[in-house]
């Protein structure tokens, strides 16, 4: 009896292979496959990594360097999500090391992209005109750090969340903006309806009236997102869509103080145009979407500039990501204070 | 028997649950085992249910009992489990959302497949390929409890097996 409890206990010794006990290593390759086909081929390529025991029963899929353009940049924005000193470049398609300095407030800015300086013109703008000068990789990584919430990258977090402010706002092109215009915009990372952290962004721009008349040809040029601008290179599109339409009605006189709410039809964005007093008032609230890459559409919807497609972002053509109008405003929660004079800009609501 | 005469199962730890026998019959395993026994002779004895710690068990009857009077899907029916869901109805998305336990969940995976239960077999699915969806091999290994068990070497191997040959500007 005893030999046969000595066999019995040498055989219940737990093994001292590592995962032997794992429920998921314990499933059918049958069931396996089954959730494979459920998941994207950047998922199996990054499940196949997890231990050997994986990797064999995943040998049928293709790995990562067989995937499409599109499936390589989600594996890689996958990979990144592990790695908290790396971003996803979408030019070169590939992790670079995070550089501390490189914050969306900085103007001229150091990147740890090697190609930075060659595109540096044309990569700062999301859009065409003056816009706190974020990129995708800056949200990746406020994302990141939130969702790792490590004391570490605190400080890292806190500048790239960091509020923006132009007191001498500028419009590119031949209109010039004949008022006195400030701008602000306070990223903020919100818990979406999904769980999951997004990066949303409020942006206001303040036109002072001062003791002049305020006309829209006064106003220069505004884009707030690749679909709605109003520019002075007669676009057909400037003069019909939503945001041309808001700040011709805010500023007819019957409508001061009345808030003129829309919302894009081609991105995540709302926005709303209100004249009060002599100042008129534009508001945007717009969502960036949570973590992922930079060809996700959260992002592409949100920036001109071409896709993998080589389309470019614009009123006639490029992606289209639907939401329900006021819908991101309402996210967003309460709006901070914005300054009438110089100084630090705090958010104190979030 | 009656479909709501109760039906006694053990689990592989010995642990005993009571059933109705229209919930058993959901997985096809057991309905087929009740069809082939003798009934005067298995009555009131429990069905062991060996490859099923009680725990999982005693979920999957929970399940079934609420999906008791649903049709049976026939195992054989091509491709149940493997139709790709996008989401499932509001008591199974609350009934999976108050497991917490993921190493359960993966159980009941595992027990569906066993008893033959397709529906469950899919929305557990579902729910795993979810949990997975858009995160690091980390984050997966971290759900799933898996150790790495890849020397550095094997590891430096898989980067430069995936890595996406494109020309460097």
């Amino acid at each position: 009896m005893k030999l046969i409890a000595f066999a019995k206990s040498l055989w219940e010794r737990p093994s001292e292979k590592p995962n032997a006990d794992v429920p998921f290593l314990q499933l059918p390759a049958k069931v396996i496959h089954l959730i494979a086909k459920s998941l994207t081929p950047a998922d199996i390529a990054l499940l196949s990594q997890t231990c050997r025991s994986m990797r064999e029963s995943l040998n049928k899929y293709p790995n990562a360097a067989a995937l499409s353009r599109a499936d390589y940049f989600a594996y890689l924005a996958g990979m990144a999500r592990g790695l908290p000193n790396q971003w996803l470049c979408d030019y070169c398609m590939a992790l670079h090391p995070i550089d501390k300095r490189d914050k969306p407030t900085t103007k001229w800015r150091p990147c740890s992209c090697p190609n930075y300086s060659v595109l540096a013109s044309h990569r700062r703008c999301r859009l065409q005109n003056p816009n706190i000068p974020f990129e995708h990789h800056h949200i990746q990584l406020a994302l990141k750090y939130t969702r790792l919430g490590q004391r570490k990258y605190d400080s890292y977090l806190r500048a790239l969340l960091e509020p923006y402010q132009e007191w001498h706002f500028y419009t590119m092109g031949r209109r010039a903006i004949d008022h006195e215009a400030h701008y602000f915009a306070f990223p903020r990372i919100v818990t979406g309806g999904d769980g999951n952290p997004r990066y949303l962004l409020f942006s206001t721009c303040r036109y002072l009236g001062g003791g002049r008349d305020m006309l829209i040809q006064n106003l220069g040029c505004q884009d707030i997102c690749p679909h709605l601008h109003f520019r002075d290179d007669g676009d057909y599109y400037q003069y019909n869509n939503n945001l041309f339409r808001a700040f011709q009605y805010a500023l007819e006189p019957k409508y001061h103080g009345h808030e003129w709410e829309a919302a894009c039809p081609r991105c995540a964005t709302d926005f709303s145009v209100t004249r009060r007093g002599r100042n008129l008032y534009l508001k945007v609230w717009q969502d960036f979407g949570p973590e992922g890459s930079p060809i996700d559409l959260a992002w592409r919807s949100q920036t001109f500039r071409p896709g993998l497609d080589g389309i470019e972002n614009g009123p006639t053509e490029g992606p289209t990501l639907y939401h329900e109008p006021g819908s991101i405003k309402k996210l967003y929660g309460p709006v901070p204070e914005i300054p009438t004079t110089q100084k630090a800009v705090i958010d104190t609501t979030t | 028997m009656a479909d709501n005469s109760m039906v006694t199962l053990m689990a592989a730890d010995h642990i005993e649950i009571q059933a109705t026998l229209q919930a058993v019959k959901q997985c096809a395993t057991l309905g087929t085992m009740l069809e082939v026994l003798d009934e005067q002779q298995t009555l009131g004895l429990p069905i062991p249910v060996l490859e099923v710690s009680g725990e999982a068990l005693k979920k999957v009857i929970e399940w079934c009992e609420y999906h008791r009077e649903d049709m049976v899907v026939e195992t054989e029916q091509p491709g149940v489990a493997a139709q790709i869901l996008t989401s499932l109805p509001q008591w199974d998305t609350e009934f999976f959302a108050n497991i917490g336990d993921k190493d359960l969940l993966i159980k009941i995976c595992n027990a569906s497949n066993f008893l033959e239960i397709p529906l469950l077999l899919q929305y557990s699915i579902f729910v795993i390929a979810q949990a997975l969806r858009g995160k690091s091999t980390e984050e997966m290994r971290a759900f799933l409890n898996i150790e790495n068990d890849l020397t550095p070497e094997e590891e430096q191997k898989i980067r430069e097996d995936n890595a996406w040959a494109m020309p460097q500007n």
